[in-house]
């Protein structure tokens, strides 16, 4: 591939980054942020490493193959999605110590390290399931006529991804909870917009499983996978638990995951 | 040919100029070598894999030699040259005994430095004193030479590549993995047992051996690191880098050798000690893995994708475990000591990763192709990334790294241009108390404050582990301990 080449294959994601599922995405979060604030306004003050953050989650966003998503260039894989998903979080622990928060940030990082083991798990399943972790590959699943353990191992791992969602998006027992002064922090786009990056990558096996082995899923039911994630996160954020109790959970979802993805 | 005054700019620049010279000239024998190989028996053997490993000590020789002259402590200007001279000896030598002799030498060269420096006076001190050095440092390095040394003696008996042989390379590439860390390059330590693939392929054992070690490694180191200290951090993060490149060894394909090699090029540039400015901000994040297309996100990219290209998925999933944790500790804080020119080099090396893969990488896994399997490779897209592919040239991890660079200064334009745009995750109430003062800063204050809590007689005192991380391994059943955590609910 040579310069020019690149050049195009960038401007060909414009689709991808600005209108769909960019652009859309982007709206959405900013919907949601208004939502929770009870209305937008326009703060001022922004540090640099919120932009960073904003970025990140956007491009994850448009990085996701979600249906009807204009093709790019080349496809990414899930390490990269996660790793920019991630950093927004990061971005907000630090914030919250620059802020002297240190019991968020306490929760915060306690609930990252309860969410990796599961969604590596998971990474690992999708990874036997479908032999790669290019995006791609996952939103399309095991071909047809896979093995029955390679199908197997692509639910255990779609089912771990879902499962690991709240814990991913840091709800429930997971929530860093209000601020030092008691509180409920403003929630930030740029965690938005991760939590829809996160959302989205686990809705990839769910499209793929309503395909059933046709070129594209039926439009009626393209709504489903974000509606069943939209209830699940909606209750696993009323569930009321300790964070350890939590953490215990995950870890036993690590485990029958990991058993399934190595050993199925 | 001392100095006791702090160098002037034209002398600084005089003195970065001599620390690149025996940097760029491996690189130039890294590119001469690219397409063959020049032997000149019986003393010297020129290939890519030998050049290339020149080339990483050299860079962390002069990482180390730049650390001292930003921290503006006056040096022997020679000695980086004498320690890149015995580096080039142990590289290039095709008398397997002269690689243990010339790191015996460069150990002793590092013990009369330190030496010089406990006898030497206060104002003389710093100027002599290596960044690391103690007895148990020295001690470790010459355990390790031995081991290098009956490696050699057993490969001079006419032992091309046999178990034993194998097992001597394997405990000296371990010393690297160990604290307290060596003060000589990690690359010297791992190069027997990469040019062991000059030889043949490998047993299978030895790379399963060399895999479960590499990986240990880096977790354990993970794991320590994220309880460590702050001012820890940044030696901490060393021996990471270090298992992941046994791990590429291990593997031993051509993606896991492009791996390591990559892996010790971030360790020579990322890792190296320094004494200058600390980096603040977001840009302290490309010093980890947290930043996806900074250079130690890229490494660990790689190790994790030429594990899953070669089947080893749980390898793949405990390196990615060890980065997601790294890239946690330094958001909580550390690494410290890094310089922001450090983290400059770590966004340029990670974005331009594939040309530096084509041109400087790919020719050591093609020379040493004889002795490597076909269960992972990695292609180069140029102009667009790279992507980890398997011996059916399935395509298992993919890494567009200037197509998601370009998009991403895209994104970065509008939302600049669309002003400020969001709040800060949380309203600040302590802003004004800390500033935008460095999260590792930040860090030492809340400890301080912790630590202040316990001799008012607030709770006794437990361990020397930090009150904050201490607090969040309560919280994870695989991490921490059993006792009780506070903040649940």
């Amino acid at each position: 591939m040579t310069l020019g080449e690149l050049l195009v294959g960038l401007g060909l994601a414009w689709q991808r980054l600005l209108l769909y599922p960019g652009g859309a995405l982007l709206l959405a979060a900013l919907a949601i942020c208004g939502w929770r604030r009870g209305g937008w306004r326009q703060p001022r003050g922004t540090a640099p490493s919120d932009s960073i953050g904003i970025v990140c989650g956007w491009l994850a966003c448009a990085l996701l193959p979600l249906p009807g998503a204009a093709p790019l260039a080349r496809p990414v894989d899930l390490l990269l999605l996660v790793g920019l998903a991630e950093l927004p979080r990061l971005l907000a622990l630090a914030a919250d110590l620059r802020a002297g928060d240190a019991r968020r940030a306490v929760r915060r990082a306690a609930a990252a390290l309860n969410a990796y083991p599961p969604l590596i798990a998971a990474a690992l399943a999708l990874l036997g399931g479908c032999g790669s972790l290019a995006l791609d590959t996952v939103a399309t699943g095991p071909a047809n006529g896979a093995p029955l353990a390679q199908v197997l191992r692509y639910a255990a791992g779609s089912a771990a991804l879902l499962l690991a969602l709240p814990a991913l998006l840091e709800l429930g027992p997971l929530a860093p909870g209000p601020a030092a002064g008691g509180s409920l922090p403003r929630r930030s786009l740029a965690l938005t917009l991760r939590g829809l990056a996160l959302a989205g990558v686990a809705a990839l096996p769910l499209w793929a499983g309503l395909r059933a082995g046709q070129a594209a899923v039926a439009w009626w039911l393209l709504p489903l996978p974000p509606l069943i994630i939209a209830g699940w996160l909606w209750r696993a954020a009323a569930w009321r638990s300790s964070q350890r109790r939590a953490g215990w959970a995950l870890l036993a979802l690590t485990g029958l995951c990991a058993a399934s993805a190595l050993l199925g | 040919m001392r100095s006791a005054a702090p160098p002037g700019p034209l002398s600084r620049w005089l003195a970065l100029s001599l620390a690149a010279l025996p940097s760029l000239a491996a690189l130039a024998l890294l590119w001469q070598t690219r397409r063959a190989t020049l032997a000149l028996p019986p003393l010297l053997l020129l290939d890519a894999p030998a050049a290339f490993m020149l080339l990483a000590a050299s860079l962390a020789i002069a990482a180390e030699s730049l650390g001292d002259l930003a921290a503006q402590r006056p040096g022997v200007i020679w000695r980086p040259y004498l320690r890149w001279s015995l580096a080039a000896v142990a590289c290039l030598a095709l008398q397997p005994a002269l690689v243990p002799l010339a790191l015996l030498l460069a150990v002793g060269e590092r013990a009369s430095s330190y030496a010089a420096a406990r006898g030497a006076p206060r104002s003389r001190l710093l100027s002599a004193a290596p960044v690391a050095g103690s007895s148990g440092t020295i001690a470790l390095d010459l355990v390790a030479i031995a081991c290098l040394a009956a490696g050699a003696a057993l490969a001079q008996r006419g032992a091309a590549l046999g178990t034993p042989l194998i097992i001597a390379w394997l405990l000296a590439a371990c010393r690297p993995l160990v604290r307290p860390r060596s003060t000589i390059p990690a690359a010297l330590w791992l190069m027997p047992l990469l040019l062991s693939y000059r030889a043949g392929p490998w047993n299978i054992g030895w790379g399963y051996a060399a895999l479960l070690l590499g990986v240990g490694a880096a977790l354990l180191a993970a794991i320590h690191c994220f309880a460590s200290r702050p001012d820890d951090g940044d030696a901490d993060a060393a021996p990471i880098y270090a298992g992941l490149a046994l791990a590429g060894i291990g593997l031993g394909s051509g993606a896991g050798i492009i791996a390591a090699c990559f892996a010790l090029l971030v360790s020579a540039i990322i890792v190296a000690p320094r004494r200058s400015a600390p980096t603040a901000g977001w840009m302290r994040h490309a010093l980890t893995p947290a930043f996806p297309l900074a250079a130690p996100f890229i490494a660990c990219w790689m190790v994790v994708g030429a594990a899953a290209a070669g089947g080893a998925a749980a390898a793949a999933g405990v390196i990615w475990l060890a980065a997601l944790l790294l890239a946690l500790r330094g958001a909580i804080g550390g690494p410290p000591m890094a310089s922001r020119g450090s983290a400059v080099a770590s966004l340029v090396i990670g974005i331009a990763a594939p040309p530096i893969v084509r041109y400087l990488l790919q020719p050591v896994a093609e020379q040493l192709q004889g002795g490597l399997t076909l269960f992972g490779d990695l292609a180069v897209w140029p102009w667009v990334g790279l992507a980890a592919a398997t011996s059916a040239r399935v395509e298992v991890a993919v890494l567009p790294t200037l197509l998601v660079a370009g998009m991403m200064l895209v994104l970065l334009a509008l939302v600049a241009l669309a002003g400020r745009p969001v709040a800060p995750d949380v309203a600040p109430p302590g802003l004004g108390q800390h500033g935008a003062a460095d999260p590792g800063d930040l860090l030492d204050q809340l400890l301080v404050s912790a630590e202040a809590d316990r001799s008012a007689g607030a709770a006794p005192p437990t361990s020397g582990r930090p009150d904050l991380l201490r607090r969040v391994a309560a919280l994870v059943p695989w991490l921490g301990p059993r006792e009780p955590p506070h903040d649940a609910g």
